[in-house]
């Protein structure tokens, strides 16, 4: 596989990631009340909010894990449960997903070639190495510490191909080196054309991102630039305060 | 260090969407159950698989041989003979009918596969077909249940030859039959459902209606049911009716479809699913049957109503009686689900009733069995409070005495449950006498109810004696057994005054009289109970300090 580089869309083209009248209610409780929202082509967006304000509802029915009360996810323009749709989307949710009886190295190979890759890229053994397990590789994630298999989840969802990347709460458990190494394989993604969502409590990375996107109990806050949400969650913090 | 190529996955510039090599893809996720597989074959204790198979296959010669000696081998008459084949079909279809709506209810709830949670989230969101993901482990899942189907029903009528006559081979044959179609229909309907061609609620509704009209059918009240024609499969060694066909056919075309069809599972169900399923099964091998109670509510998404359905209890009944006014609330936020769930439940207690009043004595069973389930849903604020020790500790009143007021409220909804009962019974058999025997047995019917559903709550709450640790090891096994026994027992016990009024009814006396006669041992027993529930502590404090144990 080589490196490509991202394009322009064409001004027709469906978005990567369009949320319309999109709402999860638990019986009548709204985790995310009706929501509308468009990602075009290769912007990042951080997503913030306090516990239970509906960011990891959002992300999971964005991935096709949760099901909506109502509205629906769009992937470059097609259903979020079609094949087209799920071969574009990679998710990185908030607890590593990992199969206890296969080696790192077998995660990456077989999800790799799940994905239409040949499971031997020289790029897989380059993400290993840049998250800092590749001395780990033939080892079951099962042995490992919480903060390995936060990075093992990371390779995971990164040794596919994709265009749409969500990821949820991905700096828990990290260790300096693991975080950076994150952020920089966030950014490249995003460089390389990929559209990026991410979730997060962390105030310290929001400034890493164009758009930022706040939910309150369950309903859509703020939408604009990534500088804003410092003022935004200031202020709320003080309120709380 | 060279920029990590992220984006090979990215947006091409031909098309905005990849083209898909599927065979490709469909490949590495057979490469991958391959891999797993031999890794786990790899890892197995072939000595302990082969001792675990011995000990089955022990327990399996064991069953046979004590079942075999409870049947006898005194043939029956020819009239006797007559009576089994006119009526066990029907028992044996009401028997089917249940077992296919269980498998529609699991289908309802994203089963009846029970994935890995791994497999949900890598094979699912692939992009490679779900009904190809999902074909292996429903076919794996069938022909098990086929194969443990047939052995069982095979095993249990191989033994009709000792009273009905003929060879135990057809018997056996028949048997397997018969369980093999039934797993074959109750693993194909719940395929079928969870692939969401319709909504849940059609397939749910054909299976409450067949086990209705199977339940009619067994008791005379409704003409022959489709599941009657399965049963008489496993009476074909005696009279073969052709019309058992039918439903073999309909359990070949159900898996089929759906196994076409599974692609449709609700990843969300599944998902659900993954986590609960296991700790359920945990839960069940360790007769831990509140945990099992609150994982089914889990699994069918049972949540307390943010609007409860009738006012808070006024304020200075709350003040004085606090326990059954935070015990109203739990009720006043049920959800429809559960409020629906026990109304069925109570109305079917009803019509039981009826079919052994009018005979069917082993019914006594089912209708105690019934009123032990619901009263588990109605001491559900007990149980809340033994699963939260802490809280129920730090209250400023003795534990005993805190669990005894929380037994008011279950009584309360099991008297509404029991008037349930006595309305559907007068609805099947409209006669004054169902209201002259019904509204007597509707405390005994509270009370046993209740009674046993405490004990299985209460039992839970450790007293801190470590009596567990000084019990003898031989007394282990049967203690286990009498506490999984012992409390559906009492709420049968409870159903014993309505078969004295039958037979009171039947020797020309007053039935009524009968029923209010045999109720008050009942509602002694319910009393004796709820004194174990005030002073188990100190009678286990006691025991530990007679026996010089005690905690540490």
């Amino acid at each position: 596989m080589s490196p490509r580089k991202s394009r322009q869309p064409e001004i027709s083209e469906p978005s990567a990631l369009e949320v319309v009248g999109l709402s999860k209610f638990y019986g009548d409780v709204a985790a995310l009340e009706e929501t509308d929202l468009e990602v075009p082509f290769g912007q990042s967006v951080v997503l913030v909010g306090h516990n239970g304000s509906g960011k990891s509802t959002l992300l999971s029915m964005a991935a096709g894990v949760l099901e909506p009360t109502g509205g629906e996810v769009l992937v470059h323009g097609e259903h979020n449960g079609t094949l087209s749709a799920r071969a574009e989307l990679s998710w990185l949710p908030d607890n590593p997903v990992l199969y206890d009886d296969l080696s790192l190295w077998e995660h990456v190979e077989f999800i790799n070639r799940m994905h239409g890759g040949t499971g031997d890229d020289p790029f897989l053994d380059e993400l290993l190495e840049r998250l800092g397990v590749d001395d780990r590789r033939d080892h079951l994630p099962s042995q490992f510490s919480r903060g390995l298999r936060q990075k093992s989840a990371i390779a995971v969802a990164l040794c596919r191909p994709f265009s749409v990347l969500l990821v949820d709460e991905p700096f828990v458990g990290l260790d300096a080196s693991g975080r950076l190494a994150l952020l920089e394989l966030l950014d490249e993604a995003r460089a390389n054309g990929a559209t990026v969502v991410v979730a997060t409590h962390d105030p310290d990375v929001i400034d890493r991102f164009e758009r930022g996107i706040m939910l309150e109990n369950g309903e859509l806050v703020h939408d604009g630039p990534a500088r804003e949400l410092h003022d935004l969650l200031g202020a709320d913090d003080r309120r709380a305060g | 260090m060279s920029e990590v190529p992220i984006s090979s996955a990215g947006p091409t510039d031909e098309a905005s969407l990849r083209p898909l090599d599927e065979p490709a893809m469909r490949q590495a996720v057979v490469d991958m159950r391959r891999r797993r597989q031999r890794r786990r074959l790899g890892n197995h204790e072939w000595g302990e698989l082969a001792y675990r198979v011995y000990t089955t296959t022990l327990a399996a010669i064991v069953a046979v041989v004590f079942a075999s000696g409870l049947i006898g081998d005194d043939r029956l008459d020819a009239s006797a003979r007559a009576d089994f084949l006119r009526q066990a079909p029907a028992w044996f279809g009401l028997g089917a009918a249940v077992v296919v709506l269980i498998g529609i209810r699991s289908g309802a709830r994203g089963g009846p596969l029970a994935l890995e949670r791994q497999d949900v989230h890598h094979l699912l969101l692939a992009p490679v077909d779900r009904a190809f993901v999902l074909r292996r482990p429903a076919v794996g899942l069938l022909s098990y249940a086929c194969l443990g189907g047939a052995i069982l029903t095979g095993l249990g009528a191989g033994l009709f030859d000792q009273r009905l006559g003929g060879a135990s081979l057809p018997w056996f044959a028949c048997g397997a039959l018969f369980g093999a179609t039934l797993a074959a229909l109750a693993i194909g309907a719940g395929l079928l459902t969870s692939s969401r061609l319709t909504s849940r609620w059609v397939p749910l509704g054909i299976g409450w209606a067949l086990v209705l009209w199977a339940l009619g059918d067994a008791t005379g009240y409704a003409p022959t049911a489709p599941t009657t024609w399965l049963g008489s499969i496993v009476v074909w060694p005696l009279s073969v009716d052709l019309l058992g066909l039918v439903p073999i056919g309909v359990a070949v075309a159900l898996p089929l479809i759906g196994l076409l069809t599974i692609g449709g599972l609700s990843v969300e169900a599944a998902t659900r699913r993954t986590a609960l399923v296991g700790q359920l099964r945990f839960a069940v091998t360790q007769q831990d049957l509140r945990t099992v109670v609150l994982l089914r509510r889990q699994l069918a998404q049972e949540r307390p109503r943010t609007r409860p359905w009738f006012p808070a209890t006024p304020g200075p009944v709350a003040r004085r009686f606090p326990v059954f006014a935070r015990d109203m609330r739990s009720v006043a936020r049920w959800p429809i689900v559960r409020v629906a769930r026990v109304l069925v439940l109570g109305a079917s207690i009803g019509v039981v009733a009826r079919a052994t009043w009018a005979g069917t004595t082993p019914l006594v069973l089912v209708m105690g069995a019934l009123a032990y389930v619901v009263a588990l849903d109605a001491i559900e604020p007990l149980a809340q409070d033994v699963d939260h020790p802490g809280l129920l500790g730090s209250l400023p009143e003795i534990e005993g005495m805190v669990m005894v007021k929380h037994l008011a409220q279950p009584v309360l909804v099991m008297v509404g449950v029991g008037l349930v009962a006595v309305g559907a019974a007068y609805t099947v058999s409209p006669d004054p006498l169902v209201w002259q025997v019904g509204l007597p047995m509707v405390l005994p019917t509270a009370f046993a109810g209740v009674g046993g559903a405490a004990v299985t709550v209460v039992s839970e709450v450790d007293t801190g004696t470590g009596d567990d640790a000084v019990m003898p090891p031989e007394v282990a096994g049967p203690r286990l057994l009498f506490r999984t026994v012992w409390p559906p027992a009492v709420a049968v016990i409870g159903m014993l005054p309505l078969l004295a009024a039958r037979v009171a009814s039947e020797a020309g006396k007053d039935p009524a009289a009968a029923v209010t006669t045999w109720a008050i041992p009942v509602v002694v027993l319910g009393m004796l109970i709820v004194g174990w529930v005030r002073f188990r502590a100190d009678i286990h404090e006691s025991i530990a300090t007679a026996t010089g144990g005690g905690a540490a």
